[in-house]
């Protein structure tokens, strides 16, 4: 097993391990929040790896998809599971802000690894900074459609 | 432009009718809860099948970064979930059930296999009109059953005031 196929399965296992931690109340959340995150997902994935800015040397079912799978179908949306359940919502706006951007940029820092480290993602023309603004912008996106949908029923 | 990309905008624009038909913009969560489940469905299964080599997508929307058929699978299956589950006659007998759900999978299943047959977006190798037939039918139920469980989780969750 190389280091990329390694890791690949632990980032999967690693997600499912992770879902035990969300509590029972919050399952409606959880299925909400994986079902949506992978719309915008695959948009800015595919759209990445078209402009020539992204390349997943090693990944999974390769032949017939060349961004990653199993980020953007599962990975991401699990880690922003766990965003919407920690999310400090009583706290100010400044620091409901640095939750965003510095989980952002905990993932940002361990992508750039992956990118010099692994074949599991190559920068050709895309920046570190890039990651991390569509990262927080998932986040972001993934807390308010998901407040909004348990906000109220519709008429 | 050729034949495929007006096929393809129609496909959008169709999308798009369906999902006003259905009501999206009076019951928006509903609506996008139902696209979002028909998308998590139809699309990793799309990429399945290419990468099995049922089918292939000669022509597509990202042909740099995907070999499936974004529109049909990504977009225009999940807005005709959206509608077939919007209007399921819930009050028919099983067997009206049935027919109601045969005829909107079997209608998607006709214009999967007209595409492939008039246009280069999809090509069957290891596949038929049949076989589509059952894969919607199949898919459409486990969504219908999934997505009946979910709102009705709700509703009980609302119901305990919580």
């Amino acid at each position: 097993m190389s280091l990329e196929e390694g890791m690949l399965k632990a980032a999967v296992a690693g997600a499912v391990v992770s879902l035990a931690l969300v509590p029972r109340g919050r399952l409606p959340e959880m299925q909400f929040v994986i079902l949506f995150v992978q719309m915008p997902c695959w948009v800015l994935g595919l759209s990445a790896v078209e402009l020539g800015l992204l390349e997943y040397p090693y990944r999974e079912l390769a032949s017939a998809n060349r961004t990653s799978f199993v980020f953007e179908y599962f990975v991401l949306p699990v880690a922003c599971v766990h965003v919407y359940n920690y999310f400090p919502w009583r706290a100010t706006a400044p620091v409901r802000g640095a939750y965003l951007w510095g989980i952002g940029l905990a993932l940002t820092v361990f992508e750039a690894g992956l990118e010099r480290y692994t074949r599991l993602i190559k920068y050709t023309g895309w920046e570190w900074y890039f990651t991390w603004v569509s990262v927080v912008f998932i986040f972001w996106l993934a807390v308010k459609t998901t407040r909004w949908f348990f906000s109220a029923a519709d008429s | 432009m050729s034949r495929e990309y007006w096929v393809i905008v129609a496909l959008a624009l169709g999308a798009v009718a369906l999902l006003g038909l259905a009501g999206a913009a009076r019951r928006p969560r509903e609506c996008l809860f139902l696209f979002v489940v028909g998308q998590t469905i139809s699309w990793p299964v799309t990429i399945l099948m290419v990468y099995f080599g049922l089918i292939r997508s000669p022509v597509r929307l990202f042909p740099q970064a995907t070999e499936s058929n974004f529109m049909m699978a990504f977009v225009f299956f999940p807005a005709v979930f959206v509608a077939y589950y919007r209007f399921y006659p819930r009050e028919k007998g099983w067997l009206g059930r049935m027919a109601y759900s045969l005829a909107v999978t079997g209608a998607g299943a006709l214009l999967h296999a007209g595409v492939q047959k008039y246009t280069a977006l999809l090509m069957y190798v290891n596949y038929s009109g049949f076989h589509s037939w059952l894969t919607l039918g199949l898919s459409f139920y486990i969504a219908r059953v999934y997505c009946d469980w979910f709102f009705a989780r709700l509703k009980e969750r609302k119901a305990k005031g919580a």
